[in-house]
Order: structure tokens, then sequence, then C-alpha cells
């Protein structure tokens, strides 16, 4: 019953700031009553509610596009050319922002699971070459091995720190990291895995050995200037830096921002869309 | 002629006033679900049939058989103004009209009309 109130006042929500669709004046004579239809509705529409979802959208585009066709009509008979500057001008920006500071992704992989399912689709804010990386953080990039290929994981280590994992912990210039979004799946021991770095068991990408080859020392492997040390959340059965080495800074293109939509299989996931990805800090132990 | 979302909230509104989800009920009814109007197309009927003459607010009315915290305070209820009520009257007849025409081309009409 919780959940389902907490479903309503986010559906809601979401339809009060899609009433900014309409013309102003369209909104403020009607839009109280048409919130209040809407949660009519929602309450009288039974599950699974796609035929209401589908209606409400097809409703919203047709009828907002129509009052603000009907509303430039109007307008455009007293000043055309204003119009017109309104129209390129909104568009423009909307191009901008989406391509300048977003970008939008959805996840296809388990390896980050603890903090992003596969499903979710997420909003990312673009990182340019000059801005601060900080540890512990999500990050989007290139994947080194395959550029075409985007990947998220968890900033672990930056230039110059020293890294390894002991008994599955991670160890970050001397101090253990206390990781609460890590999650283990303990089924199976993998000394390579979980006491990083060590002798790899299997062939592992090239990058990876020469990560080990050049970059360990004393037990440690040591993250070098322009690169990044990073490993997924589901740390048992995540492909990362210790398998194909480090992240060159470039190859980072975004800060995953929000989970905007989440869908397990068809069904949406409630709990899990427009929830925000702040970096939860983890907090340094002493050794 | 008018649209037959407009023509059906006439109607709606020809026997009493009504808020907009009653009304939305109350088409979906006469329909038989056939029309289906989402708030958006709801609303920017009114509008027009505000702008037009067809129907007016009314006072507040509300349905005693909500209570408090239903959303009471934010329905509004409208009403069909005289010339509404004759232009309905016009539609209804020129449909009859038509009903006439469609059945001299023996278009077959279930329901036995």
């Amino acid at each position: 019953m919780k959940r389902e109130s907490v479903r309503t006042a986010v559906l809601c929500r979401v339809y009060a700031i899609l009433l900014y669709a309409y013309p102003k004046e369209f909104r403020k004579q009607f839009g109280g009553e048409m919130r209040q239809i809407f949660l009519d509705r929602w309450r009288a529409a039974s599950a699974p509610r796609m035929l209401f979802f589908s209606e409400m959208a097809k409703d919203w585009i047709l009828s907002s596009s129509k009052e603000r066709m009907a509303n430039m009509k109007m307008a455009s008979l007293r000043s055309p050319l204003r119009n017109l500057a309104v129209a390129a001008a909104t568009l423009l920006v909307c191009l901008f922002v989406s391509t300048a500071f977003l970008h939008a992704y959805v996840i296809s992989s388990a390896s980050m699971e603890g903090s992003l399912q596969i499903g979710d689709h997420i909003l990312v804010g673009k990182v340019g070459p000059g801005r601060e990386i900080r540890r512990d953080g999500l990050v989007t990039f290139r994947y080194p091995t395959d550029e075409s290929k985007i990947f998220v994981k968890r900033v672990i280590g930056l230039p110059g720190d020293h890294i390894r994992l002991a008994g599955k912990q991670v160890i970050r210039n001397g101090r253990r990291l206390s990781e609460p979004y890590v999650q283990h799946n303990a089924s199976r021991a993998d000394a390579f895995r979980d006491n990083f770095p060590a002798d790899p068991p299997t062939l592992i990408p090239a990058r990876g050995l020469d990560m080990l080859a050049h970059h360990v020392s004393g037990g440690e492997v040591i993250v070098p200037a322009g690169s990044l040390f990073v490993l997924g959340d589901n740390r048992d059965d995540s492909a990362d830096s210790r398998y194909w080495g480090f992240v060159p800074r470039e190859n980072v293109v975004g800060r995953p921002l929000l989970v905007y939509l989440s869908y397990a299989g068809t069904r949406i996931r409630w709990n899990r869309t427009l929830h925000f990805l702040g970096s939860a800090p983890p907090t340094e132990l002493q050794p | 002629m008018l649209t037959p979302p407009v023509f059906h909230i006439l109607l709606s509104l020809s026997g009493e006033d009504r808020h907009g989800y009653g009304i939305m009920q109350d088409v979906a009814q006469q329909t038989g679900g056939a029309l289906q109007m989402g708030p958006g197309t709801l609303y920017g009927c009114l509008k027009r049939m505000l702008a037009a003459g067809l129907v007016e607010e009314s006072g507040d009315r509300p349905d005693p058989s909500l209570g408090p915290g239903s959303g009471e305070e934010r329905r509004r209820y409208y009403r069909m103004t005289a010339l509404g009520g004759r232009t309905v009257r016009a539609e209804a007849q020129r449909l009859a009209g038509a009903l006439e025409a469609a059945k001299s081309k023996r278009i077959p009409i279930r329901g036995g009309v």
C-alpha cells in the first residue's frame, strides 16, 4: 500500500511537469483540474495499466501540440517574427543542451550490480578534458581495448595511487576502503581477482599484462600519470582494470547522474526510476 | 457540424452540471467506450466551448459522495448555456437526418434505430 502511494505521488509529480508542455494560460486555467483527472483515472485504471499510460501519452502529445499551435497562430498574428525567433532559439537550446551536456545510455551488463542494474536507463553528464575526476565516483568511458564500446565503472585509483586487493578488500595507499555499494558472490574463490596484483591465472588482454609488467611495485599497482584504475561494483563478476589495465584519462566521457527509467523485462521498476546516482563516498579505514 | 467530442460533452451536460472527470465518464458511457478523451483533449474542447459560449462554469457544487481529500476543491463544474442547448438540438437533428439518408441507401444499422 505504501509503495503504491509513493508510485502515485511520483506519477502525479511527473504529470505536473509534463503540463509545462501546454501554453501558460491553458495550464493556469485547467492545470489543477487536469492533475485531478489524471489522479482519478490512475486510481480507476486496472493493472498492468499499460493502456492507461499509452492513452495518457497520446493525449498529452496530441493536445499539447494542438494548444501550442492554436497559441502560435494567435501570437503570430501579433508578431510573427518574434515567434519564429523563439521557436528557433528553443530548438537550438534543446539540441545544444542534449548533445553538449547529457548522454543517455541503457545498462546492458551486470558488472555494476549493486549500483546499476540491467535495464536501467541512465543520464550521463559529459565530462570535458579539463574536468577533475574524483575517486570513488562512477565514470563512463570508451573501453580501451575496443573504443566503440562505452563502459561504466567506479574510479578506485587516480594517478599516483597505490592499489591492491587483499581478500576482496581494496587497499588504497595503505588504507582499507569500506565500500557499501560493492556486491560479492562468494561462490568461488579466485586468487587473482581477490588478491590483486598477482600472476594472472588465465590469458588476459595485452593491456592488463602490460600493467602487471610495468606498473607493479611492492605488491601494489601504481597508477601512472594520465590514467585511472577502475573496478566494477559487482566485484567478483566484473571485467575491469584488474584484467584489462588502466583507463586513459582522455577515454573518460562522462559521469552517471540519474536513472531516469528502469525496466526489468517489460515491467517498470518504480523504486529505481528517478533515482539519483550521487557518489556514495566510501570511508577510508585505518590499516 | 460539431466534432464528436464537443457533441458528446454537450450531451453529457444537457442533464446536469458536471466536473471534468464526470464528463469523461459520461461520454465513455454514452459511446460504449468508443470515445475516450484524455484530460488534454477534454480541456482543449472545453476551452473552445467556453470561448464560443456553449458552456459556462457553474458555481461550486461539490459532489456529496466525495469526502474531504478527494480533490474536490480542485474540481470545477460546467453547465450548458442556452446557446449550447440550441446547438446540441440542432446537431442531433442533423445527425437524425444523416441517419435517414444512410437508411435510404440501405446501409445496415445495428441496434434497429
